[in-house]
């Protein structure tokens, strides 16, 4: 980590949703899914940076996991194009074959695999074993050294996360923060080019949230691309280079995490478009509805 | 009571083709649920369907028995592909269901009326295992073992080749779980979606898991059949793959030797509460309408299922299980 990766400024990219971006490594394209009447992500076009921290925000049922399910081959978009560091990828994708591609995910809800140590966890996640293979496992010899090498790198991803002293223990003895630093130890052995964290820092300590913010931000350092949805605005403020903001479906807002708290359409999609208005009725005794002019700054 | 019978008998109940019948076939249900978590209800219809492979392959088609031997295998294969390619992306519960159907449509086609000519019916087939017996360096007629645990010749040839296949996919499984592909079927026991999002194709994995243990299960059944020189339907019914998940959970889920000593345990079990039931009405102690007719059989079934229901309270783990282990899986 002497290095620090080079990355493109915030400050000429339009602000816009949707807006184009100087070296895109994800571009979504009129992506929908729908759940019976319920269109639950209606995306017309979305593009994220290579070596930015983008945050997706929105209020609940935004639609923030389903789209992270959709972009990570966990669901299939009713229609939809994207592409993946300049691949289009196809509709009907496994999880399996964008791991192995090089986009890697985590689970809001853990999944540490309990029943494994902490060291297995992390061996899992190498890509390409040979002795993963029915016969190749049989002979020992075909992937010994491929798995020291294995074990090496998970030593030293535990040894940068201070997880190192529990290597034997079964990872369900962990606490919550640790699985989740567990979980994203685990998916950097995966090599990704872009880690994409559901809510990394929900139900985690404030002493431990700091550390893990520090990590995704060696992630960025590092020169992988960061997607992470999260609900709480001061770690968006903290660790984002950019900001996406989702309501009912649909991308609503795009912009610098400053720019992002200030402006009106955001703040309407968590609070309502008539907060901070009288409630006023007419004659019939219906409430009247004022238009705001969404989307322009406050 | 002659204790030295009844001990007798439980050796050699331990001993036996069908603990090392159980051990096979429980090795096997091991690589599916201990190890992959898949529910299979169903392991006596892959026994079934080994012995019959052999069975019909030689009476039929008069195949030589190393080539019946291999057909019995593949039936196994294919049985596992069958119900694998429709259940395996499903939840769990799935393939439970369709397994102990799959078992019960098996044994109930080879019984049929129908395929009488080709599978014998109720009556089965017999008379075909002769060839698996040309190897045997055991004279038939003489009684082979150590003081008064005998055995005839034939019955100790089956029983050398029973218990060193049983110790031979032991074995199998054994390096399989210490290397990266029994990882990965750990692995998607604790959770398949975890093991997805880390680039492994679940589906495939748990179809090589069905298929290895399928296999394993019909080298059971065809060890089995060729011990008792005949294969008969009703040898393969639902309660057997019962017994033999209770020879599994008795030596303890997902643990390599398990198997072995949890078939010897359970068959143990069986001679002993059988011999120690009977002894004690013959001397008096228990009355005799106890085990009058064929209630004998039925409460020595009442004693072990009491066991088994102890055993769950208060080693829920097994013999050679990790309760700390065993009591992560509920966090």
């Amino acid at each position: 980590m002497d290095t620090i990766a080079p990355r493109h400024d915030v400050d000429d990219v339009e602000a816009t949703p949707g807006s184009a971006k100087p070296d895109p490594i994800l571009r979504v394209d009129d992506m929908v899914r729908r759940f019976g009447g319920l269109t639950a992500v209606d995306v017309d076009h979305l593009e994220v940076q290579r070596h930015w921290i983008t945050a997706l925000i929105g209020p609940n049922g935004a639609g923030k996991t389903t789209f992270f399910n959709l972009l990570t081959g966990f669901d299939t978009p009713n229609s939809g194009t994207t592409e993946f560091d300049g691949t289009v990828l196809p509709n009907r994708i496994s999880p399996e074959r964008l791991a192995n591609e090089g986009m890697v995910r985590t689970f809001q809800l853990t999944k540490s695999l309990t029943r494994l140590s902490v060291l297995e966890n992390m061996r899992l996640g190498a890509q390409n074993q040979l002795g993963e293979r029915f016969l190749a496992a049989l002979f020992k010899p075909t992937w010994s050294s491929q798995e020291d090498e294995i074990t090496a790198r998970a030593d030293a991803l535990l040894t940068r996360f201070k997880m190192d002293h529990m290597r034997e223990e079964f990872a369900g003895t962990l606490s919550g923060g640790q699985r989740k630093l567990l979980e994203m130890a685990r998916s950097l052995m995966t090599d990704p080019t872009l880690v994409m964290l559901d809510e990394p820092m929900a139900g985690v300590n404030p002493a431990l949230t700091q550390s893990l913010l520090e990590h995704v931000k060696g992630l960025r350092d590092e020169g992988m691309t960061v997607i992470f949805v999260e609900h709480d605005m001061d770690v968006v403020h903290e660790i984002a280079d950019w900001v996406v903001v989702m309501a009912e479906g649909k991308i609503i807002a795009e912009g610098t995490p400053q720019a992002i708290s200030k402006n009106r359409a955001v703040v309407d999609a968590y609070l309502g478009s008539h907060h901070g208005d009288d409630l006023e009725f007419d004659e019939h005794g219906e409430p009247i509805y004022r238009q705001h002019d969404s989307g322009g700054q406050a | 009571m002659d204790w030295s019978s009844i001990f007798t008998n439980a050796v050699l109940a331990g001993i036996s083709r069908e603990a090392a019948v159980f051990a096979i076939a429980a090795v096997g249900l091991n690589i599916h649920f201990g190890y992959t978590g898949l529910l299979n209800f169903g392991q006596v219809g892959f026994m079934a369907v080994g012995a019959y492979g052999v069975g019909i392959s030689i009476t039929q088609y008069n195949a030589p028995p190393w080539l019946a031997f291999l057909i019995g295998l593949l039936a196994a294969v294919v049985l596992a592909l069958l119900l694998g390619v429709p259940t395996l992306r499903l939840r769990a519960d799935y393939l439970a269901i369709v397994t102990i159907a799959a078992s019960e449509i098996i044994r109930l086609v080879f019984r049929s009326v129908a395929l009488s000519d080709w599978s014998g019916g109720s009556n089965g087939i017999s008379g075909w295992a002769d060839g698996f017996y040309t190897w045997s360096p055991f004279d038939p007629s003489v009684r082979y073992g150590i003081g008064t645990i005998k055995v005839f010749g034939n019955q100790a040839w089956i029983m050398l080749l029973g218990w060193s296949l049983a110790v031979i996919v032991t074995l199998i499984t054994l390096l399989l779980m210490r290397s990266p592909w029994g990882r990965v079927l750990k692995a998607i026991r604790e959770d398949e979606d975890a093991a997805r999002a880390l680039g492994k194709n679940a589906y495939f994995y748990k179809m090589q898991s069905l298929v290895l243990g399928g296999v394993f299960g019909g080298l059971a059944g065809i060890v089995l059949s060729v011990g008792q020189s005949t294969v008969q339907p009703d040898a393969y019914s639902p309660p057997v793959t019962f017994f033999i998940w209770t020879a599994l959970i008795l030596g303890g889920v997902g643990r390599i030797w398990s198997p072995i000593f949890g078939a010897i345990a359970f068959w143990v079990i069986l001679s002993l509460s059988n011999n120690l039931l009977e002894g004690a009405v013959q001397a008096g102690y228990l009355p005799a309408a106890i085990t009058a007719g064929a209630r004998g059989g039925a409460v020595r079934f009442i004693i072990v299922g009491a066991g088994l229901a102890l055993l769950m309270a208060f080693r829920p783990q097994g013999m050679f299980g990790d309760r700390n282990e065993m009591m992560l899986a509920d966090r």
